[in-house]
């Protein structure tokens, strides 16, 4: 594992930081939750919990800088500059985004290429064991295997946090234990990740929190 | 990036069962009911013919435009895009040089065959396609920016008719117009030039208001 992450980065990840202020997320009219405050930097695990439809998702969309907040702030900032999400941020949807004709290889290559990450594809796949699978059409994987497909996309992106929907979902125990190895190495070399689940937070750093969402009253 | 983005873009094309090649069929049934509407008389086709053709493209063109960016924003590759450091100009020059080689280009290529039907003189034949083509970039680049404007909105399809009508309309004028001209001054005929200006419109104000419109589309 750490030899994959030399392999892939061998310059310390920038000085990455996330700062939500007094967040309040709605949909559709509804207010989810309100006065959310927190900060992620290098080396944290922020672990999200909350019932259904509490509003997860679109929080992590809100910090991916993909949803605007209803109020409150999400600023990014990259060593110590303000910056904008895309510099710092990888977003796993809970949802595979992979294209059902192109091959894993392909829809991995394709992305590599965005990221200017071309060389790491090869290893990425083998990491997240989908080196056999690596020409066969994203059609015909599972879905677990799909899930293993995005997290060949988290590694290729070389962006310092993480910002993961739901992973574990479908994924047998090996692909839970992968995402647990997986995120030990990104933090172990100062990444940071936040990570939304259901089936309960695990302690795979120091640095890790459990935030857990209540619906305002 | 633009290469791996029309790549990518080509291959799923080539793989989607043939679902690119729908345009040209409605391009190929289009001039086949115009001719059967004009009662098949050649002497009262021929000088429509170009019109005809000029209309079937449109047509076939508009009814492609909302598949540019709907797949990528339905599973969430256009959000990841935005993500990637890329910038959602080279994204639209791309989706625009994918959609004019999938959706305009068998067109034109199609068109000495839709000559044959209405017995369309060569010189006609030859002015139709080089006015299509140099309004290509210009029909490509308006349907990115419906597409960009519309991804995600239901019933797309059909504002995307009411959005670019007025853009097209310019086109179909001096395209039509340009058959004429060419018939005159050959290839220094204005309208061809004034198509080449469209043309250069479309790049420098279409391309801009399409990413910027992806922008807004993807917050």
């Amino acid at each position: 594992m750490a030899e994959l992450f030399s392999r892939i980065g061998a310059e310390t990840p920038i000085k990455a930081r996330l700062k939500v202020s007094d967040l309040s997320i709605s949909r559709g009219g509804t207010p989810l939750f309100a006065g959310l405050s927190t900060s992620v930097s290098n080396g944290d695990i922020l672990w999200i919990q909350g019932d259904n439809g509490i509003g997860k998702t679109t929080l992590l969309g809100a910090l991916a800088g993909l949803n605007r907040a209803e109020t409150g702030t999400v600023e990014w900032s990259a060593d110590n500059q303000p910056c904008e999400a895309r510099d710092i941020c990888a977003y796993q949807p809970h949802k595979s985004y992979a294209k059902p004709s192109l091959t894993a290889h392909e829809d991995l290559t394709f992305w590599a290429k965005l990221h200017g990450t071309l060389s790491l594809t090869h290893h990425a796949l083998e990491k997240v064991s989908l080196g056999p699978k690596a020409n066969v059409r994203t059609q015909h994987l599972s879905a677990g295997q799909k899930r293993r497909l995005a997290l060949a996309k988290l590694i290729i992106s070389q962006k310092p946090i993480w910002i993961m929907d739901e992973p574990a979902a479908a994924l047998d125990s090996d692909g839970t234990a992968l995402i647990d190895e997986l995120v030990q190495a990104h933090i172990a070399r100062g990444g940071a990740a936040i990570i939304a689940s259901h089936s309960g937070a695990r302690v795979l750093s120091s640095a890790t929190r459990t935030l857990t969402l209540r619906a305002t009253t | 990036m633009m290469r791996a983005m029309i790549k990518r873009d080509l291959t799923l094309a080539m793989r989607s069962g043939g679902t690119w090649l729908y345009g040209l069929f409605f391009f190929a049934v289009f001039i086949a009911l115009s001719a059967i509407a004009l009662g098949g008389s050649l002497n009262l086709m021929r000088p429509f013919a170009p019109a005809l053709i000029w209309l079937a493209v449109i047509f076939s063109a508009m009814l492609s435009f909302p598949a540019i960016f709907q797949t990528d924003f339905e599973d969430g590759n256009l959000a990841q895009f935005k993500l990637s450091n890329q910038s959602l100009l080279s994204l639209c020059m791309a989706k625009a040089i994918s959609f004019a080689a999938l959706s305009i280009l068998p067109l034109i290529l199609a068109t000495p065959l839709a000559a044959l039907v209405f017995d369309m003189p060569l010189q006609n034949v030859m002015a139709t396609m080089i006015s299509l083509c140099l309004a290509a970039p210009a029909l490509a680049i308006y349907g990115v920016l419906s597409s960009a404007i519309l991804a995600g909105r239901q019933g797309g399809g059909f504002l995307i008719v009411l959005i670019t009508t007025p853009f097209i309309i310019p086109l179909l004028i001096f395209g039509v117009e340009a058959i004429n001209g060419y018939a005159q001054s050959a290839l220094a005929a204005p309208e061809l030039r004034v198509l080449i200006g469209l043309s250069l419109i479309s790049i420098a104000v279409g391309l801009p208001a399409a990413s910027a419109a992806l922008k807004a589309q993807l917050e």
